[in-house]
């Protein structure tokens, strides 16, 4: 493997193990969508290394296949059927915070948890969120806000995204 | 008041490990091998197409035609023929009720008609044939990448194992949406699996036996451009998980995230 795909594969990896798990809610399958991202720009990445953006390519990757309700529910079969627990699995017990903020998202709608990911997880403003996610940055913008207004009903507490997305609109 | 970044972070798993680099290179090799396969099936069809062709018309090699009582007619192949013609275009499909169905495509067809001999008389009452053999093979597989909408593509098969059939998506995180089917006929009934989008349809679990004449279609709806492919027989049912085609996504232009 060529040197710059290598620290390609490193460096995206934990970004997107994290980003499969609060998008799909489980890690054997993020780990699995990890992978298979990673595969797939390997398999391209003649081609993508000469793009401005080879992580938000990835990441495009791996939205699209954690949104596909075929691969994600054969990820989950093979990831029963894989013995014991993944290994990058932190030590540290999840605090309630952790837990609830995940079990929140589950309750979201997927476009709204695709946009709140991309946008304040993975740190995409919101143009280049419509650019990796193909949509208009007005449907963005609305996935977000409500997302946002779920999230907090969920929490039953406030956050300061909404001011965050009024600046970066 | 706490941050969303802040919480989605707290959320997040503390991935410590690094990527297993060989597995990767395997399994991009092994898409690759994938997409040449692919790439080179167009090209692969028009060769049997056209063999198909050349051998319909070897001159003095046709096929016997005889008239049968009602005005029937049945062929009797050369021994050592096919009587059927993998690659050649075959009839329009059902698709969605009341849209129009063209064929663009197919894997394998229906067992051809004779050609009729010069000199044969023309037969007015003649009866369609009926598919009675498709090679034989463990399964098929269609898709709908680049088919036209209101198109339809088909492949068909005499399964020579159990099996079952699967829809998948084609192209990374598309859903399915449009029409996909499964034509089993087994001792003269047809019985058809699958079609539209509800979930329930999109796989069956041992609904093929050795035997069965099988018809996989796709029908891509107009303004539908989600790409998808169906698939039945041997190791094909609900929870396999097939590959399938997977086109590179388009290139996204965000200047953050690298």
């Amino acid at each position: 493997m060529e040197d710059d795909l290598a620290e390609f594969c490193r460096r995206e990896h934990r970004r997107l193990v994290a980003a499969l798990h609060l998008l799909c809610g489980s890690l054997p399958m993020a780990e699995d969508l990890a992978q298979e991202t990673l595969a797939r720009v390997c398999r391209d990445w003649k081609r993508v290394r000469g793009m401005d953006a080879p992580g938000a390519y990835a990441h495009r990757i791996a939205v699209n296949l954690a949104t596909s309700a075929f691969r994600r529910r054969a990820a989950e079969r093979r990831a029963h059927v894989r013995s014991g627990p993944a290994a990058t699995v932190s030590a540290a017990p999840d605090s309630a915070t952790a837990v609830a903020v995940r079990e929140a998202l589950a309750k979201l709608r997927p476009e709204q948890r695709r946009v709140l990911v991309l946008r304040y997880f993975l740190g995409y403003s919101v143009a280049e969120t419509a650019e990796v996610l193909g949509q208009p940055v007005g449907t963005v913008k609305t996935h977000a806000l409500r997302g946002l207004s779920a999230l907090r009903g969920e929490l039953g507490t406030s956050v300061t995204a909404a001011d965050m997305e009024m600046r970066n609109a | 008041m706490p941050d969303i970044s802040d919480l989605l972070s707290s959320a997040a798993p503390d991935v410590r490990s690094e990527p297993d680099l060989g597995a990767l290179e395997r399994r991009a090799s092994a898409l690759r091998r994938r997409q040449h396969v692919l790439r080179a099936a167009p090209a692969l069809a028009l060769v049997l197409l056209f063999s198909a062709l050349l051998l319909n018309r070897t001159p003095g090699a046709p096929d016997e035609l005889r008239e049968t009582d009602g005005g029937t007619v049945s062929t009797a192949p050369r021994p050592g023929l096919p009587t059927v013609a993998p690659g050649m275009p075959v009839g329009p499909l059902p698709g969605r009720s009341g849209a129009p169905s063209r064929e663009v495509t197919a894997e394998s067809a229906e067992p051809l008609p004779a050609p009729t001999p010069s000199g044969a008389r023309s037969v007015s009452r003649r009866t369609p044939p009926t598919p009675t053999a498709y090679p034989p093979k463990r399964s098929c597989r269609v898709d709908t990448i680049g088919l036209p909408a209101g198109a339809t593509r088909s492949c068909s098969f005499t399964a020579t194992h159990d099996g079952g059939y699967r829809v998948v998506a084609a192209h990374p995180g598309n859903d399915v949406a449009g029409d996909h089917w499964v034509d089993v006929t087994r001792n003269g009934k047809t019985t058809r699996y699958g079609n539209e989008s509800a979930v329930e349809s999109h796989c069956g679990s041992d609904v093929i036996e050795p035997g069965d004449l099988v018809t996989v279609g796709v029908y891509r709806t107009a303004g539908n451009v989600m790409e998808f492919e169906m698939a039945a027989g041997e190791g094909y049912y609900c929870g396999s998980y097939p590959e399938s085609s997977s086109p590179s996504p388009a290139p996204p232009g965000p200047t953050a995230g690298g």
